[in-house]
Parts: C-alpha cells; sequence; structure tokens
C-alpha cells in the first residue's frame, strides 16, 4: 500500500513495502540549503633538535706512521610533538548537530626539505571535491608523521578540528667503540686500529629527517699524522670541538590547505 | 493555491504534525515544540517550526525550505586495485629503520561511476556498512605498515577513486574491493503550487510543490533495514607520528606496527621506543542511516 498515514501517532509515508519516510523513532535526516564556507588551515612546521654523529678511525703502521679518518654530520631532528588545532568555519544554525557536504584542499604551502629522504605527500586528490560528513580525512602521513582533519559541528559552529602528530624519537644516542678517540698502542694486528662513534641528541632525542653529504652540515677526510697527532684531529669533529660540523637549519615542515567546504546542516534526534 | 491551512495530526497524541502553510507557500513535518496556541494558525507557538524552521530544526522531520537528501543509489562498484610495489626505504644510514618504510611514491585514480547529473553532487561512500571519509585505510600490512588509502571524489559528470599507498620494501598484493555510492541529488525546482497531494491512483506522495515525493529515495534514519553507519565526529586520532583509524561501525586500524623503531647514526644500530600509535582513541558517535 502506498501513501501517507497516521500509524501509532506517527505519520508515515509509503511507496509500495518500501517506507520512504516515518517520523517514528528518530527523526529524518534533515538538511538545510546548501551553504559554503572557505579557511586556510595550517599545519606546524616540527619541533626541532639537533643530531650529531661522529665517527673516526685511527690505523697504526710500522714506524709511527698513523692515518686517521674523521666523519662528522650534523642533523635536522624532529621531536615527539602531539598538536590540535580547531578552527571555525562559520556558525551553524540552532539545534543543527550534522553536517553532510563535500570539501576540496589544495595544499598551498609545501614542506620546505625531504623527511628521512621521502616527500611528505598529501594523501588526498588535491582541488577536487570528497565528501565530508563528520568522519576524519588523512592528510599526509608518512614514516613519524601524520596528519588528520575532521569537519564537524562542535559547539555552534561547523569547525575543523586539526591534529599533528612526530614520533617516536630515535634511539642509538650513545658512544660506541674506543671512546674518545686515541690512538692504537701497537701496530701488530689485529690491535692496529681504533675506531668508534658518538651519537649526540644535543636538544633532546628526536627522529633524523634531514640531512645533507655536503658541507657545512657533513665532513668525511682523512690526514697521515697530523698536526697534534691522531687523536686530536679526530677529536676536533666531535660536537663541541673546535671544528665541529655547523648547522644551521633550513628545513620548514608547516604545510597549509585552502580548503573550500560546501554542504548542509542538519539535526538528529 | 491551497484554500486553507492544512493540518494532518494524530490528535490523540498531538505530537507530529504535517501542515501547509498557503501564504507562504510552506509545507512542513514536524513535532509540535509546545502545546500552546491556535491549532490552526501557522504562526502560533505550537506550529512554529512551520514558519521559523531555522530555530526549531530539531522539531522537523520535512521542511519545503529544506533539502530532503534524495538519494539515487546504492550504486554498487567494485575496484580492481592493482599490486602496490616495493620500494626503496627512507632513512638510509642515517635513521635506520627497523621496517622499511617509504612512503607517497604511489598513486592511481580510477573513474568509478558515471552520474551524469551536471553538477558536483554529494554523496557516501560505503565499504561493508561503513561510510568511508577521504584518505580511509582499505587494505594494510601490519607487518611492516604498508597501506592502501582510498579516497572517492566528485565531479561534474563522474565518481573517481584516488588512490594512494604508503609503500614498503614489500609490495602490497592487488585486491578486489566492493564499495557503494549514496548520490544525493538537489532537489527539483519547485513546480505548480500544491504542498501536499496524495494521488488516489498511485499512492505517490508529494510535498512541497514537488521537492519530496514517495516514489524516489531519501536518506534517513529509521530502525531496521540495512543501515549505513555515518559518523559524526572524529574517526581518525593521531599520536606518536602515526594514526589510529576507527570505521564506524567499530573496526580499529592501526597500521604501523610496534616493532616500527628509528635508529639514529651508522656504526651500530639501536632503536629508539616503538613507533606504533600510543594514545586511546574509541571512537566518537554514528549514526545509522539508509535509504530504504
Amino acid at each position: 500500500m502506498s501513501g501517507i498515514s497516521i500509524e501509532g501517532g506517527q505519520i508515515v509515508i509509503t511507496d509500495g513495502s518500501r517506507t520512504v519516510a516515518t517520523t517514528e523513532g528518530t527523526l529524518l535526516q534533515f538538511l538545510t540549503d546548501e551553504q559554503t564556507f572557505t579557511a586556510n588551515i595550517n599545519y606546524p612546521n616540527a619541533t626541532k633538535t639537533r643530531l650529531y654523529q661522529f665517527q673516526y678511525q685511527i690505523q697504526r703502521a710500522p714506524g709511527n706512521e698513523f692515518f686517521a679518518i674523521r666523519i662528522a654530520r650534523s642533523v635536522v631532528g624532529a621531536k615527539p610533538q602531539e598538536w590540535a588545532e580547531t578552527v571555525v568555519l562559520g556558525a551553524a544554525p540552532a539545534g543543527a548537530d550534522l553536517f553532510v557536504g563535500r570539501v576540496s584542499m589544495t595544499r598551498t604551502i609545501a614542506p620546505s626539505h625531504t623527511w628521512m629522504t621521502q616527500n611528505i605527500s598529501p594523501v588526498i586528490p588535491q582541488g577536487v571535491f570528497m565528501p565530508t560528513d563528520g568522519g576524519s580525512i588523512i592528510v599526509e602521513a608518512a614514516a613519524g608523521i601524520a596528519r588528520a582533519m575532521t569537519i564537524d559541528v562542535q559547539g555552534g559552529n561547523l569547525v575543523a578540528r586539526l591534529q599533528h602528530s612526530v614520533g617516536p624519537p630515535a634511539g642509538n644516542f650513545r658512544q660506541i667503540g674506543t671512546m674518545p678517540p686515541e690512538a692504537p698502542d701497537t701496530s701488530i694486528p689485529p690491535n692496529h686500529i681504533n675506531s668508534g662513534a658518538e651519537n649526540i641528541a644535543v636538544n633532546g632525542a628526536g627522529l633524523p629527517v634531514w640531512w645533507t653529504d655536503t658541507a657545512p652540515y657533513y665532513l668525511n677526510e682523512g690526514a697521515a699524522n697530523p698536526f697534534g697527532g691522531t687523536a686530536s684531529y679526530c677529536n676536533r669533529v666531535r660536537y663541541g670541538g673546535s671544528e665541529q660540523v655547523s648547522h644551521t637549519d633550513p628545513t620548514n615542515y608547516a604545510t597549509r590547505y585552502a580548503i573550500t567546504v560546501k554542504g548542509r546542516f542538519g539535526r538528529r534526534s | 493555491m491551497e484554500p486553507d491551512n492544512r493540518r494532518i495530526s494524530d490528535f490523540d497524541l498531538m505530537a507530529v504534525v504535517y501542515m501547509t502553510d498557503p501564504s507562504t507557500g510552506r509545507c512542513a513535518l514536524f513535532e509540535e515544540p509546545v502545546e500552546t496556541g491556535d491549532f490552526n494558525d501557522p504562526d502560533s507557538a505550537r506550529n512554529a517550526p512551520l514558519n521559523s524552521p531555522s530555530t526549531n530544526l530539531q522539531y522537523l522531520y520535512f521542511h519545503s525550505d529544506y533539502d530532503p537528501m534524495e538519494v539515487i543509489g546504492p550504486v554498487d562498484i567494485t575496484i580492481n586495485h592493482g599490486t602496490v610495489p616495493a620500494n626503496p626505504a627512507s632513512g638510509g644510514a642515517v635513521g635506520q629503520l627497523t621496517t622499511g618504510v617509504s612512503y607517497g611514491g604511489y598513486t592511481t585514480d580510477y573513474a568509478v561511476h558515471t552520474h551524469g547529473l551536471g553538477y558536483v553532487p554529494d554523496f557516501l561512500a560505503v565499504v561493508g556498512s561503513d561510510i568511508m571519509s577521504p584518505g580511509y585505510p582499505v587494505q594494510f600490512a601490519l607487518a611492516d605498515g604498508r597501506c592502501r588509502f582510498v579516497t572517492f571524489y566528485a565531479t561534474t559528470t563522474q565518481i573517481r577513486a584516488y588512490e594512494f599507498a604508503m609503500q614498503t620494501s614489500a609490495s602490497l598484493s592487488a585486491i578486489s574491493i566492493d564499495y557503494s555510492l549514496l548520490i544525493l541529488r538537489q532537489p527539483p525546482a519547485p513546480t505548480g503550487d500544491v504542498l501536499l497531494d496524495s494521488d488516489p491512483e498511485t499512492g505517490i506522495v508529494t510535498m512541497g510543490r514537488g521537492k519530496f515525493s514517495s516514489d524516489r529515495k531519501y536518506l534517513q534514519i529509521v530502525d531496521g533495514g540495512s543501515p549505513f553507519a555515518l559518523p559524526t565526529g572524529k574517526t581518525v586520532d593521531l599520536a606518536n607520528g602515526t594514526f589510529r583509524s576507527i570505521s564506524a561501525s567499530g573496526a580499529v586500524r592501526d597500521i604501523v606496527p610496534s616493532s616500527f623503531r628509528v635508529s639514529f647514526g651508522a656504526y651500530g644500530s639501536q632503536g629508539g621506543p616503538a613507533g606504533n600509535y600510543n594514545g586511546s582513541f574509541a571512537g566518537e558517535p554514528v549514526i545509522q542511516v539508509q535509504a530504504p
């Protein structure tokens, strides 16, 4: 049977055996005319630390002949970071607690550098309309970093809830081998070589996210019988040494998206 | 033109009312917010949802000013997702990873449905019984964190699917996944001046000058049937540099394994803390919707 009827105090509209609409139980989805909101949303730069890597090897040959190799690298690290921000897109009608529509996102500011040798790319397509109906959008995801956005009705407003997370910190911040550097006291194998390494988290442990094999961030050289001795030669490029590799952080991992949200508000009972 | 205000209700309960107001051209199906005022006065307090809908949203079931969310579908589709190839891991000698995670190198795009509406429609994409949000993880391997994300999007002619994969040193196998699309058609332009009609021959009920017609499907929240879970809040939470995705039906997806650790520097390897999601997100409320 088709038509409109009152059943048990509720108005029911049917089309054959199909209930097209009923006021029984919860309300019908109910949404207003389409509205448009635009905003720029910003995810922050990572919280940085400096990570310092040092390695050396000193070999002694008969006749008090010495050869030393020293390697030092200063690396941009990203410390563990949990960040959240809510961006108000606009006011919702009184009583509305649902929003169903679509969102377009276009990244207008990209990370300045690679992150662990890879690009941080958007997970979602750019400049096209995707459904947004509550639920969260995974915006960026890579090893050790993730960014998300949720569009929903909170406190009488349509909002974009943003999240950004970085972690975990790396390990292996320690000394390995013979440290501090010292020259072997014999030229007889296998004890004619000393080597060691030292990994330092200068401002706290973090993920190594950017580095280069070029100066001033990196040094890899060797010398035979250097002036002052091989131990001093190697020590000078350890962290805090007089010839340590320099470090200026050129990276900025902040990103920005221009978003357009179109949709309708509604109410669930 | 309707000759008079028309009011349909169950006078025993006096709660749910269908009413028209020819003077404003409005009609509405609503619950009385109060039990005071003239039954037949469209501007009385008990009939306020009719002519003041924006401040009485919570009492409305249908209003001629608004969009009742007509649904085309469900349109059932299958995507044959291809193999995600392996890719060299990130990190290298400076940041050694216990699992060879790379990312971002693999994307592809599928045309999945031609809707022919001539405008960019709202729509809901469903996998299983869950309504998907953009960047939805549909396949992953917890062994090392490789993952396939799918985002449906609309153009003026098509619904398309965009795929992004987080790659590792192992490939992610090809897979066929069934999806459904609920495409929301914009309401038709008002025609005629009939605010409520029930055709005695066909039984088709129309309301709001043709905006609602019972021979179409509308998104609604009713008990029973085969509903889809529509999230009304967060479905993803971030912690420790990764995410937890909880589908509307409650399935939890933690993509990054606890074995994922990072070791700084060459010359020995000693991973740091585990890199899996370490928050406590348990999901936010959902509602069950359908278009029977």
